[in-house]
């Protein structure tokens, strides 16, 4: 839930930059490893809504998956989990790039 | 219209902690985020580790709990500078929180300050505080599959305490099996087995974290 007000802060930030009567469509990018579970994101978002501009809005939530780097033959991947071997060499000397950031992507209005 | 935002929801806390760590580095002060399960051991550790730290170096506590001083009083108790925050019912701390209190500590005095977050293994792994690193507490006693549960928390530490390790004869996890789990997800983690009940592992522990302060001091 602070999770979302902060989601909301960066939101109303956002829209009062602009002439926003409405919004229509909020995009989240959620990795998969980020630990949120996008069904309370979508309960949150529901509930926080309620009497703003963002009520009846609809909440997109992308999943973005793990992602890594081989070190040794420089491949980016992305898997299932841990731990992260590279599918092109099968080495396992790789590091994560990808798959923990919660971002907003973008808002559609009008 | 289509508003492209493109803003991380970590992003203001990020700016906050970037500033702590500012403040950190200007007094050449090591800090570590401990994380944990709630019973895992943390204030446990804390304590039975102060005393050897003492002996080396000058430390500091933050401690983060939701709502009592209870672990602040007990740190207290060893003589070390000792500061609650209760988060009244926020499961984690953020950098806003630290860059709070940190004006009431003397860091030109500290070398090392922990910071122990709230009990939990999953939101604090989020908040970056502006710590030179953070350290995961696991005890024995709360089973093999926290790695696996909760990856991020291991991907973002750079230290495992494994603590309790007393109670293996009395549990059904594998300590091999736990380490290679645990390595699975982060291969580069150090990782120490103790028990804090009968002071076991612990020198490695202190030891550790002495060369880590002393490391920051050299290079700052």
């Amino acid at each position: 839930m602070s999770l979302m007000m902060q989601i909301f802060d960066i939101i109303n930030q956002t829209i009062s930059d602009y002439k926003v009567k409405k919004v229509k469509r909020v995009t989240l990018k959620v990795g998969k490893m980020s630990n949120v579970m996008p069904d309370s994101l979508s309960f949150c978002f529901e509930v926080l809504s309620e009497g703003t501009k963002c009520e009846g809005a609809e909440l997109v939530i992308q999943e973005t998956p793990l992602t890594g780097r081989c070190l040794d033959c420089q491949k980016e991947f992305t898997s299932e989990g841990f731990p992260l071997a590279c599918p092109n060499c099968g080495s396992r000397n790789t590091r994560m790039i990808g798959g923990t950031e919660l971002a907003i992507e973008s808002i559609e209005a009008e | 219209m289509e508003i492209k935002v493109m803003k991380g929801v970590y992003d203001s806390n990020e700016k906050i902690a970037a500033h702590n760590r500012r403040n950190f580095a200007e007094h050449r002060t090591l800090a570590v985020n401990i994380l944990g399960s709630p019973g895992s051991g943390k204030t446990t550790l804390l304590e039975a580790s102060i005393g050897m730290l003492k002996e080396k170096i000058r430390p500091a506590v933050i401690e983060g709990d939701l709502s009592t001083d209870r672990d602040a009083s007990r740190i207290a108790a060893h003589g070390v500078p000792v500061i609650q925050i209760n988060t009244n019912g926020g499961c984690h701390l953020d950098a806003q929180m630290i860059a709070k209190v940190l004006p009431d500590f003397d860091l030109s005095q500290v070398d090392l300050m922990i910071i122990e977050n709230v009990g939990n293994l999953v939101c604090p792994a989020a908040f970056d505080l502006g710590e030179d690193f953070k350290v995961v507490v696991l005890s024995i006693a709360e089973g093999a599959d926290k790695p696996a549960k909760y990856p991020r928390t291991f991907l973002e530490a750079s230290a495992v305490v494994i603590n309790k390790i007393d109670l293996l004869p009395f549990s059904d996890v594998n300590l091999e099996e736990l380490k290679r789990d645990i390595r699975n997800i982060n291969p580069d983690i150090k990782i120490f087995e103790v028990s804090c009940r009968l002071r076991q592992g612990l020198d490695n522990w202190a030891e550790w974290l002495v060369s880590k302060v002393r490391e920051k001091q050299e290079n700052e």
